[in-house]
């Protein structure tokens, strides 16, 4: 696209020269990412340091390189065993929510049927309720269905949070794919079910990558339905498991971050994965001039 | 290549009926259009035909199958989309090779069909590129060459050129009535625009309101309009028409507008006397004349466009489109005078629209 702009607002536009405006933006961006990286960065060094440096005055780099913490946590505290469960579940509940929910959003965006707006509002009322007013009862309701303390409770309640989302996510990526090259795929010889899986979820794939991120992380990270409801040892998530390493009042920083590190492994190369498919655009040329 | 015959056929959402009642054969390698204003249902009836919307009632028959309850893909039909509808994320090549892979035909006949295509349509240098590095009448190409290449027994087009610019358009106009000269495909073409009908079709279908309003060859529907909206549908400048009854004077017959303007006019190009009528004349039918005019009216627009010369023209509330071949000398404001050539005359009642054939007595049929 171009802008014209009129004359008037050429000349009273101040010269930049374009490599200060690159010096600028760079600065800003190196700035940016400080701000985001250095907890990181925090994260993982104070992993590394003997309990006494850590306790000590802080320091950007420790004088030894220790992995006591590490050992400590997968041998002493078994922290794989919740790190696994954590991988289970968001995994799974991943898988499911992007199954059911590509039907369901593809349902909603190209049936028509009665009620199919108020089904779609419930859709959205549902992902707008806060999960700390839905945690008793629903503790109540997996206890009254024996599936408390059980992983597959966990998934099931997750499911319950992450559908609607990721319906409602998907609900727009699906608008974006021109309903005439479904029909054209119909056509050209395949079924509804056909054009969907071969025409509709491919071009969709940025938004399968999104939803599927969005409900992978969802899951890892969610704590409060996970405490209320996994109680023994061997069922508990990757959340809770570092919380329950608190036991005192002294925080055992070390083995906190290590746990930290660990915990944030899997999902760093989840998203390393998955930005390779939410490059947009890939829709272009297909309709119109 | 087959026929394709309609019987009956409607469809309605809820209460409102989009098609109704319409009725019609195509003879195998027919070039049908389907014109009409836009939400006249004319790209719903093709759609119908393709299978992608289902029908509420009546028969669709291609070839000799009743084709109502099969998947488009099962009905052996081509559809070139308004929008091209090419798969972005496929070549060219593969957008063409597309509906014969999912045929499973051998790899080697795939690739003989598009290259010929590919042929056809010009396109031999763009196999490899993707349908977001072609230009619009590209896209357009190969979208007809993805039709091409199945051999299918109806090619359906739903508007295809309403997205090129004027020129590309008249271009890819006589590009698809070669390719249909060549292929003699049972062909239904949807557009809005009168003269792709006119020009491209065997036989034009004006529907308005979900209805066929008149089917038969161009030349027929613009000579003959059964009624006011086909008349004013059809013929580019439209169609005049004048309000007004006919009345027999003492110096004989001859048709008066609402404001008093009388044309005279022989009797046998007339209605009889009676009832109020609308008559039509294009504005070809009416020629500038100094000597012996029927009406001197002020020139308000003139518009050269080099081979011809249009002029609209105001008279005591009437205003008069005039199609002329020479060209005027005549400005804005100037006096002309103006004769109708009488044979070539239309008239519709009044209230009802229909075409009355003159000489007929106005009083209703039965």
């Amino acid at each position: 696209m171009t802008v014209v702009r009129s004359p008037a607002q050429l000349r009273t536009r101040p010269p930049v020269r374009p490599d200060v405006a690159r010096i600028v933006s760079y600065i800003v961006l190196a700035i940016a990412a400080l701000a985001i990286l250095f907890p990181i960065y925090w994260m993982i060094i104070t992993s590394l340091k003997l309990p006494r440096e850590i306790y000590r005055t802080p320091a950007l780099w420790p004088s030894v390189f220790t992995l006591d913490n590490y050992r400590n946590l997968i041998n002493e505290k078994q922290f794989l065993i919740p790190i696994r469960n954590s991988f289970v579940v968001a995994l799974t509940v991943t898988v499911i929510s992007v199954f059911i929910s590509s039907f369901a959003a593809y349902s909603l965006v190209r049936f028509r049927y009665r009620f199919r707006g108020l089904i779609g509002r419930i859709i959205l009322f549902a992902y707008l309720t806060p999960t700390s007013l839905l945690f008793i009862p629903l503790s109540i309701l997996m206890a009254r269905m024996g599936m408390s303390n059980s992983l597959y409770g966990l998934m099931l309640v997750y499911l319950t949070f992450s559908l609607p989302l990721s319906t409602w996510m998907l609900q727009s990526y699906f608008r974006a794919v021109p309903r005439e090259l479904e029909e054209q795929a119909m056509i050209d010889g395949m079924s509804r079910f056909g054009a969907l899986i071969r025409v509709v979820l491919p071009l969709s794939a940025p938004g399968i990558a999104a939803v599927s991120i969005f409900t992978f992380t969802g899951a890892w990270n969610e704590m409060l339905l996970a405490l209320v409801l996994i109680t023994s040892d061997s069922q508990r998530t990757a959340p809770i498991a570092l919380n329950y390493l608190i036991t005192s009042d002294v925080l055992p920083w070390g083995p906190l971050m290590a746990g930290a590190v660990l915990s944030s492994v899997p999902l760093m190369i989840l998203y390393f994965v998955a930005q390779r498919f939410m490059v947009n655009g890939l829709s272009d040329g297909s309709v119109k001039g | 290549m087959a026929t394709v015959e309609m019987h009956h056929v409607r469809k309605s959402f809820g209460k409102v009926d989009v098609i109704n009642d319409v009725s019609f054969t195509m003879q195998d390698g027919e070039f049908l259009a389907l014109v009409g204003p836009s939400g006249c249902g004319k790209s719903t009836l093709l759609r119908m035909i393709a299978g992608l919307e289902t029908i509420s009632a009546g028969d669709i028959v291609i070839g000799d199958r009743v084709v109502n309850d099969l998947a488009p893909k099962d009905r052996d039909i081509a559809m070139v989309f308004q929008s091209y509808a090419l798969y972005p994320n496929l070549t060219v090549e593969r957008n063409m090779g597309q509906p014969l892979r999912l045929a499973r035909r051998p790899k080697a006949e795939i690739r003989e069909r598009v290259a010929e295509a590919a042929r056809i349509l010009s396109l031999t240098p763009y196999l490899d590129r993707y349908p977001r590095q072609l230009s619009g009448g590209q896209r357009q190409r190969v979208a007809m060459g993805r039709a091409i290449v199945r051999d299918p027994a109806v090619f359906l087009f739903d508007e295809p050129l309403s997205n090129l610019d004027a020129k590309l358009r008249v271009q890819m106009r006589s590009e698809i009535k070669e390719l249909h000269q060549r292929l003699r495909t049972t062909t239904v073409y949807v557009t809005h625009d009168q003269v792709e009908a006119m020009t491209m079709a065997d036989r034009v279908v004006v529907m308005q309101g979900g209805r066929i309003e008149q089917l038969g060859a161009p030349l027929e529907l613009y000579d003959r309009p059964v009624n006011l909206f086909v008349a004013g549908f059809m013929g580019s400048p439209a169609m005049n028409q004048i309000a007004g009854h006919v009345v027999v004077g003492p110096d004989g017959p001859a048709f008066q507008t609402d404001a008093g303007l009388r044309f005279a006019l022989p009797a046998q190009a007339l209605p009889a006397e009676g009832r109020r009528v609308v008559m039509g004349i294009r504005p070809e039918h009416l020629a500038i004349d100094g000597t012996d005019p029927a009406l001197t009216a002020t020139v308000a627009v003139v518009e050269a466009s080099g081979a011809d010369t249009l002029l609209i023209l105001r008279e005591a509330g009437l205003s008069l489109t005039v199609l002329v071949r020479d060209r005027v000398d005549a400005g804005p404001g100037a006096r002309v005078g103006l004769t109708l050539i009488p044979g070539k005359l239309h008239f519709f009642d009044a209230e009802s629209g229909a075409r009355i054939a003159p000489g007929t007595s106005l009083s209703p049929p039965g």
